[in-house]
Parts: structure tokens; sequence; C-alpha cells
């Protein structure tokens, strides 16, 4: 893991002039807050359609003596979060993760260009010995986009948000599945093996992917067989690939709301 | 003896217990029927030194006493790692039990033989070579194997119940001993407070880390590991300095009542003691890590600063009265992390190698003077004291557990459940830590020494044989996980997989500190501290010392080894294997799923296994190497293809179909995989996107650069070979590109070879691979990428 880039960060949430500095509405990261005056502006500045993010003007140059507390920062980055409110529902992280998820994501900007590319995750360690990095991290980009902003971000992050029991059961049927639903987490991890998104595992696919999880010291023969006996085993409809449902059926018994969470999510 | 024999030794054990055993006997033997004989030699050289002129010179003369110390410690040693192979030799034995048995019976042998033969004076410990010696590498080590990241985010609840569990164990045992003995029917009256508080200090260095290696392959998760290795890390510290204060006390106890003003001196010299300590380690850590800063030229040295420096440290400390064991610790977490990327390679290694081996001889005596002190007759056996010992010590250790994790489980983002609190609990293992601090009692000061020394030595074989020998199973009890274990293949690849996602996706979210600390000192560190203490030709990020530390050798051994095991299976045709449907039996299955199993890249852990006894090649290292060097040969491999196609392949039906594939499709993540569809492309599903390479190669060309030194031509290919970024993505007329303004950017430069300017065919561009492949590329390749890279050439055919 790398350390995060030591940069300026814009010094103060006073720098954002008045109206931006309520100090009661931000330490609380669990209170509701609705839109409130600061919010329609940023929206506006920094919609979705926005691919740059300015940063907020000049605040970026230095930091200001004695101006950057800690808490100083902290809730800045709140306030800069763009769609805070429209992303919470979405996505039903905490205003406290979303916060952390924005500091991270600015961290892994390292030239501050507003958004995340390929470049900036492979920049991540860890990834680069994960044997599924090159996947995990094209999962961030649906649709071959070269381009990550924090909505997308977050979406994504959004599968792995341990399960609520009680929100699971306070939810309103009519509603969309949220994305830390089973069916979304597994879909999520079905995704890295359909690479060519026909909703199929092809044997190929299946082999793809064992190739690239298991050592040198198995023969590519041995995964050969391995894989057709992996899609003979799942596949139902004798189509020689696997479906989702066949996937999900497979893994019925796994408690995948456990595998598929990660704890610092909530 | 007993319990050796009832686990399943192979004959090869035998035969070196035999032999060692033998050396031992041999060596007592000789030592005493040259008693005699080696004092007259000894008066013939003195009198030969005298001035008389030699009457006669003994041809053959044997001087036993000259040598007899270290020749019997050596073969000690000796012998305590040719068990020590037999016990690795057998594959189960190491996972049923610590390897702390196995060294106090070998002690426990030497002790027997030592006994048998009435032997003399046998090389006894004291005082200060135990505190001089053989405790400075035992303490370095585990301080500088203690992985450094995860023990600042617990750090609080690490100084927590590692400070006060010691703490509360040491009074909780002393007191309720201390009540025991007012019982008059016990006899014990004569063992007043001090001596049961010192006791009970004695007993509460726990050496949880021995068992570690029982349970490893349980998989436990990382903040109990750090638990457990923090609490062995603190514990000793804390129990030495409460028993050196405890020992004063005694002392001043002897001529005079200790009064309230001295209980608080004393306090406030355990705290004065701890954090002197702490203080003076940082300082010879940064000391040592600046010091390595110079040392390119002579890198031999390197090992010798980090280990003087260490035990500089520790003098230091105790020469001041200061703790030298939280002085060692600190200046190895200290300098650990700065002298990592200072040192070469091989230094690293040697130090690493180093210390595991000083501490392991250090354990090892102090297991085998354990041994010897069991087997003799220097005992005192009460059976009140000694089972009041053994309950209180398993009281007291839940009681602390269970009340100081439930107060420190209210901080904690995660709390510790109950399962991991049981097993902190049962791993409280004592060990040689207990046992020296008990043998080394003054005797003036403690008339019923051999009382203590006996119930150590008690609790010590009762914890280290039958806590040891039940953690293992325990663990694997309470690990739910473990219970289903009939899984399906598609089950155990899946649950590798979401593994590696979650892992990954971790990875992504980064670790967020809970401390605010923590984030000022990284950023310090970065200011100010690696500008100073780190080699100015380094390159600044951790993970491109990871880079570094991949060495090439190495890692061209690995994959030739791969290259060779999977070579010596021929690849069938591609044809033969796709429509083979065949019916697999059990026994395939099962062994397909335990090929998996084993061959599965591990999740990535940020705790590496550690092993008291060993150092182990680290497996995740391994792998990490392992998958680097496939990205990187997949990524020639893709290389060669970006080539070969806008030149080889003529732009046809192909590129339509090629259209028509979705570019919403996620980039194959494996660069294998793109040589395979390769191969694939007779068949329906998808043709190779030449675009690929375009879309790849930008930001691979910089993680070449990252690895930077090794591959030069590599590198440079990659600079120049990297397209304009953006524009020609969702161009469609990027067959331009690649045709005509594409190949000239595309193009690597000549870099050792001429290569010809124009390439007509695919023969030809696949004879080009080698050579700006440098010698990567013949050779490096695992051999499944090797059968496939010629594919395109076996399909012409």
């Amino acid at each position: 893991m790398k350390p995060p880039v030591v940069r300026a960060r814009p010094a103060d949430p006073a720098a954002l002039g008045p109206a931006f500095h309520s100090p009661g509405s931000r330490v609380g990261g669990k209170e509701r807050r609705g839109s409130g005056a600061w919010l329609p502006a940023k929206a506006a500045a920094f919609g979705p359609g926005a691919t740059r993010r300015p940063r907020l003007g000049g605040g970026r140059g230095g930091r200001r003596p004695g101006g950057s507390s800690a808490m100083g920062s902290r809730s800045s980055h709140a306030a800069r979060i763009p769609d805070v409110d429209s992303l919470r529902r979405e996505t039903g992280f905490s205003q406290a993760s979303l916060r952390r998820l924005y500091d991270r994501f600015q961290a892994l900007d390292r030239t501050g260009k507003g958004y995340l590319s390929r470049l900036d995750l492979q920049q991540i360690g860890a990834l680069a010995v994960n044997p599924l990095g090159d996947r995990i991290i094209d999962s961030f980009f649906p649709d071959g986009s070269l381009r990550l902003d924090f909505p997308g971000f977050v979406r994504v992050l959004a599968h792995f948000r341990p399960v609520d029991e009680e929100e699971e059961g306070n939810r309103d049927p009519k509603e969309p599945e949220p994305l830390n639903s089973r069916m979304n987490k597994l879909r999520f991890a079905f995704q890295l093996y359909d690479l060519d998104r026909d909703g199929k595992i092809s044997r190929h696919e299946m082999l793809q992917a064992l190739r690239l999880m298991v050592g040198v010291q198995v023969t590519e023969e041995q995964l050969e067989s391995i894989a057709d006996r992996t899609v003979q085993e799942a596949d139902e409809d004798g189509d020689g690939a696997v479906s989702f449902l066949e996937f999900a059926k497979s893994l019925e018994k796994m408690n995948i709301e456990q595998k598929m969470s990660i704890r610092i999510l909530k | 003896m007993g319990v050796r024999g009832l686990v399943p030794f192979c004959p090869w054990d035998w035969c070196l217990l035999l032999a060692t055993l033998q050396c031992c006997g041999a060596s007592s033997e000789l030592n005493r029927s040259t008693d005699s004989s080696a004092q007259r030699e000894l008066n013939v050289r003195f009198a030969a030194a005298s001035s008389q002129p030699a009457e006669a010179i003994s041809v053959f003369t044997l001087d036993y006493d000259y040598v007899q110390i270290p020749y019997e410690v050596t073969l000690w040693i000796l012998l305590a790692s040719l068990a020590k192979i037999g016990f690795h030799l057998n594959r189960r034995l190491p996972r049923l039990m610590p390897e702390s048995c196995l060294l106090i019976l070998v002690g426990a042998l030497v002790g027997a033989v030592i006994f048998g033969t009435d032997h003399k004076s046998p090389p006894v410990m004291d005082s200060s070579i135990y505190f001089l010696y053989l405790l400075p590498p035992i303490v370095l080590e585990s301080g500088y194997f203690m992985p450094t990241r995860p023990f600042f985010e617990n750090l609080g609840s690490i100084l927590w119940w590692a400070g006060l569990g010691a703490l509360l164990n040491a009074f909780g045992i002393g007191l309720s001993l201390y009540l025991v003995c007012q019982v008059p029917a016990f006899g014990l009256g004569d063992v007043n407070l001090l001596q049961n508080l010192l006791f009970g200090s004695l007993m509460s260095a726990v050496d949880p880390v021995a068992v570690l290696a029982v349970f490893e392959e349980a998989r436990v998760n990382e903040q109990l590991h750090m638990m457990i290795f923090g609490e062995a890390l603190l514990n000793d510290g804390i129990s030495v300095v409460l028993y050196n204060i405890l020992i004063a006390f005694t002392k001043m106890h002897k001529f005079e009542g200790i009064e309230p003003v001295d209980i608080l001196a004393g306090c406030a010299r355990f705290i004065i003691v701890g954090c002197g300590g702490v203080f003076f380690g940082v300082i010879f850590g940064f000391i040592s890590a600046f010091i390595t800063r110079f040392t390119q030229n002579i890198s031999a040295i390197e090992p010798l600063i980090v280990f003087m420096f260490s035990y500089l440290s520790y003098l230091v400390a105790e020469t001041l009265y200061l703790s030298g064991i939280l002085a060692i610790t600190a200046c190895a977490v200290t300098m650990k992390k700065y002298v990592e990327e200072n040192v070469s390679q091989t230094s690293y290694t040697t130090i690493k190698y180093f210390m595991k081996m000083l501490s392991s001889v250090s354990e090892t005596l102090i297991f085998i003077f354990m041994g010897v002190s069991t087997i003799g007759k220097n005992h005192e056996w009460n059976w009140a004291f000694i089972c009041f010992t053994l309950v209180f010590c398993q009281i007291w250790r839940a009681i602390s557990v269970f009340v100081l994790f439930y107060v420190s489980n209210r901080f904690r983002t995660f709390p510790f459940s109950v399962k991991d609190q049981c097993v902190i609990f049962y791993s409280g293992v004592r060990g040689a830590g207990s046992f020296s601090l008990a043998f080394l009692l003054p005797l003036s000061l403690f008339p019923r020494k051999k009382l203590f020394v006996t119930a150590t030595l008690v609790v010590i074989y009762f914890t280290v044989f039958i806590q040891g020998i039940t953690v293992g199973p325990l663990v694997r009890y309470l690990d739910v996980r473990k219970t289903n274990k009939k899984e399906s293949i598609n089950e155990e690849l899946h649950a590798r997989l979401m593994d590696h996602l979650k892992a990954g996706v971790e990875d992504v979210c980064g670790q967020w500190s809970h401390y605010q600390v923590r984030d000022k000192f990284k950023k310090f560190d970065h200011k100010y501290l690696r500008k100073v203490l780190i080699r100015k030709n380094l390159p600044k990020s951790s993970l491109v010392s990871l880079y570094k530390k991949l060495e090439m050798k190495q890692a061209i051994e690995m994959v030739e080894s791969g290259v060779l095991s999977s070579t010596a299976f021929s690849t069938p045709h591609q044809a033969q294997r796709t429509k083979e449907t065949k019916r697999l039996s059990p026994e395939d299955v099962e062994s397909m799923r335990d090929i998996l199993t084993r061959n599965m890249y591990q999740v990535r852990q940020r705790t590496l296994s550690y092993n008291k006894y060993n150092l182990q090649p680290q497996t995740s290292e391994k792998q990490a190497k392992e998958i680097l060097i496939r990205r990187r040969n997949t990524f020639r491999e893709s290389m060669k293809k970006g080539h070969s196609l806008p030149w080889g392949k003529p732009a046809g039906t192909k590129n339509i179909r090629y259209l028509s594939f979705p570019y919403s499709s996620p980039l194959p993540a494996g660069r294998d995989m793109k040589v395979a569809e390769f191969t694939d492309h007779d068949g329906s599903d998808s043709e190779p996107p030449p675009i690929m390479f375009s879309t790849h190669s930008p930001k691979e060309s910089i993680q070449e650069r990252r690895w930077a030194p090794e591959v030069i031509p590599m590198r440079s290919l990659h600079r120049a070979g990297t397209p304009p970024h953006f524009g020609y993505r969702r161009n469609a007329s990027r067959e331009e590109h690649l045709g005509r303004g594409g190949r000239a950017i595309l193009r690597p430069k000549p870099l050792f070879h001429a290569v010809d300017e124009e390439f007509e065919s695919e023969e030809e561009s696949e004879e080009e691979a080698p050579a700006f492949g440098s010698l990567l590329s013949s050779e490096l390749r695992p051999g499944r990428d090797c059968n496939l890279s010629h594919s395109p050439l076996l399909q012409r055919k």
C-alpha cells in the first residue's frame, strides 16, 4: 500500500465563505440534513455532468498558517462532495463514510483532476499484486469509460456495504433493490468472469479466470479440465456456459452477504 | 519421553535422535573419564610453563576442561537443531504442537543425560548471561518481525491489553496466592506478600507467539494476530520491569520497612523505566537508520550496524536502569522501516535470517537450561501452591481477557468477538521468559526459590503441552468457516474470486485510519524523516521498494521451474479439447479441488505468517513476484500481438466483426487471456481487438517504467510505443491509426537488434519477439503462454 501523497488541501472551511461555514451541520455525520442553502449551488457547479471539478477557487494554493486544523479540513471535505443526499439515498452510505470515501477518492486522484483514471487505481500497490487486479480496476470503469467520478466510485463500492438487517426489513418493496443486496453482490462478482457481457460465463471465460487465479505450477491441461468441470458442474441447461442464474444457484449455500461485505464501509 | 512415544515418528526422526543422543552421551562420558587426566595435563602444562624445560612432549593430550562450556553448548544447540530437523521432516507434527514442546523435550533429554551421568559442572545460566546475552536477541527478533502498520493501527488496544493485562495478572496471581499462603494447613506461612507478588509478576510473562504457528493455517484474523503478537512483544518488557522493581523492594524490605512513598516511587519508576527505554530505543533506531543511508559501498557492514545499534540501545538503557527490552523493541520497530529500504537485498535477507537464528539459539539454550533444572534434585513440591498457581494463572488470564476486552471493545470500531477472546485466553502459554525469571531469583532473598521454580516449571509444562497442543483444534473448532468442508469446485473458485475481489476493493478504499496522530506522523514522516533517513537515489514510494526487492534472478528461476513443469505435459490441440465432455470420476473432481485449493493465489494479508522458530519463505512474497512476472509476461505477449496484428493480419472481415464487438466490454484484465483469445478466433466469440494494445499500453507503460531498471529494453519500448491517449478509442477509423499512422508510433525503436523496417509476415514478427523482449520474453514466459503465443503459426499451418 502506498501512503497517500501529502498534498496541500484546501485550507479551511472559512475559505469557502460564510455561507458554507456552518460548523454544526457538518460535524455530526449522522444527522439528516436537508439540502441547505449551499447545496444547490454545489450541485449546479459540480453536478454529475461536470467532468472537471474545479478545486474551490484558489484554495489549493497552500495551507494557511494555523487555518488547517484537522477538523477543519475534514468538514470542508464534506462540503465539497457533490450530491451528497442523492448519493446517500442511492448507496446507503452514511455521511461519515461518504466523507471518508471522498478523502480517499481525492488521495487516489494524485493530480487533482477531479476524476480517477485507470492509472490512478493501478498505482495502488496492493492491487498490482492482486491476481484479479486488472479486472477489479475494470469493474470500476463500466462501459469502457476512462473516467471515474466520485458518484461512480461510490456506486461501485456500495456493492460491498454490509447488509443491514433492519434496513432490509424496512425497505419499501417498490423501490429497486439496494446496491448491496445479495443479488447485486453476486452480479458484481459475475461480471468479473463475464468479460463479453453476454450474461454467460463461457468455458473460455472460466478458463481465463482460472488462469489468473491459479499459480504457474498447474499445467494448462489441468486448468482446462478444471474449467470444463467447473462449467459442467454449474451448467444446468446444457448450453456449455454458466448463466447468471446458474451462477447464483451454485453459490446458494454460501454466505454472500458476509463474503462480499467490507466492514469499514458501514 | 512418554509424550514423544505417543507421537508417530518416522524412522528418520529416530535416527537423528539416536545419533544426537550418542553424541551427547559421549561428551559426558568423555567429560568424566578425562576429569582426572585433564587435571594432570594441566599440571604438566603449568610445569612446562614454568622454568623447567619440558621433560616429555606427550604425543596425544586431551584438555577437555579448556573447551568444556562452549563444547557442550555447541552440542546442545546441535542436538536441538537436529531434533528440529526431525520435527519438520514429519509433516503433521508441526501443526499438532508448538515447536517449544520439542525444545522442552530436548532440554529434558539433555537434563536427563546430565543427571544420569552425574555430570559435575554443566554450564549454568546466571543472571548476567540471561539479561545480557540471551534475552536481547529474543526481544529484538519479535520486535523486528512485528508487522508495523497493523500494530500501530491497533496500538491503543494492544497497549491497553498487554500493559494492563500483565499488571492485572501479576497482581492478581500474586495477591490470590498470598491469600492461599495464609492457610496454615499448606505450610506456606513464610512466603510473604512481596515474594508472592514477584512470583505473580514472573508468571505473567506469557509467550503466546509460540503457539501462533499451530493455528496459523486456520487463518486467524488480522486483529487477533496483532493482539497476540503485541502481547508477546510488550508483555515481556512489562513483566521484567515489574520483576526488577519488586526485587528492589524485596531487597529493601530485608533491611527496612517499605513506606507508601516507596510504593509511589516504584510506580513512578515503572513509568520512567518504560518510557525511558522506548525513548532510547527510538533514538538509536533513527541513528542506525541514518547510518545505513551511507553504506551503499560497503554493504557487508549493514547487518552489523543493525545488530550493534539494537544491542547498544539495550545496553545503554540497562546502564541507566531503564528497560532494555522496551528499548531494543522500540529500536527494532523504528529502524526496520527505513533500514529495509536502505540496505541491499542480500543484507536484508541476512538480517532476517541472522535475527531468527540468534533468537532461536537463545531460546533453545534457555529451554535446555530449563530441562537441566527440571531433572534434578532441586525441587520442592507443594501440592497446594502448585495447584493453586495453575488455577490462578488460568482464572486471572480469563478475567483479564474478558474484562479488558469488554472495556476496549467499547472504543473499537471493530470489536473482538467472544471467539477471539477465547483464543487469546487460551493462548496464554508460558515460556522461556517465566522460567528464566524464576530461575534467576536470588536465593538469599527467596529461601523458597525451589518451590517457585517447581511451580513455574509445572505451569510451563502444562501450558505448553496441554494448551499448546489443543489450541489448534480449538481454533479450528471455533472457526465456523471450516466446518462445511465439502464445497463444489464452483464454490471453491468463486469464493476465492470473491476474496480477491474484496481484498482488492478494500485496497481501493484504503485503510481508514482512526487516529489523527497516525495521519500526522505520516505527514511528518514523509516531509522530514524519509528525506533524512533514506538514501537519495531511491524512489520514494514503498511500492517501488517492493519491486526493488523482487530480485530478478530469483524470479527467473521461479518462472523457469514453472516452465519446466508445465512443458512436461504437451498441450493438446485446440480442436480436440473443446469438444470433449467426458464424465469425470469423483476422484478426479477431488483431485481438481485439491489442485485448486493448493494452487490458487492466496488473498493478500498484511500480517505475514509468522513462525517463531523458523523463517519460511513468505508465500505472499513469492506469490506477489509470480503475479507481477506473469503480468509482465502477458503484457509482453500483448505487445507482440499489438505488433503482429496491424501488419500481419489483413484488415478484413475480422475487423468488421471487431467493430461489432461492444466497446463497453471491460478491458480484459489478464494479458494471458488475450493471447488465449487469439488462439481461439476460429471459434465464434471473441476477436482480439487490436485496440487492446493501445488502451492498455498507456497505463502499462507507466507501470513498466516503475519496474524500470531490470528491463530496460522493455521500458524504452513502451515509451516508444505509447500511442496517443484518447482520440481513437471510439474512433471508427482506428484502423488507419493502427495500420498507417499508428505504425510509426507503435513501431519499437530498434534496440539491440536492428529491427527490419518492413514486417510482412507473422513469422517475422514472431521472430522479432526475442529481440525486444530481451532474454526475458523467450525464457521467462510461463509454459502456457509459451504454447499459446506460437499458436498463430500453428493455425496457419
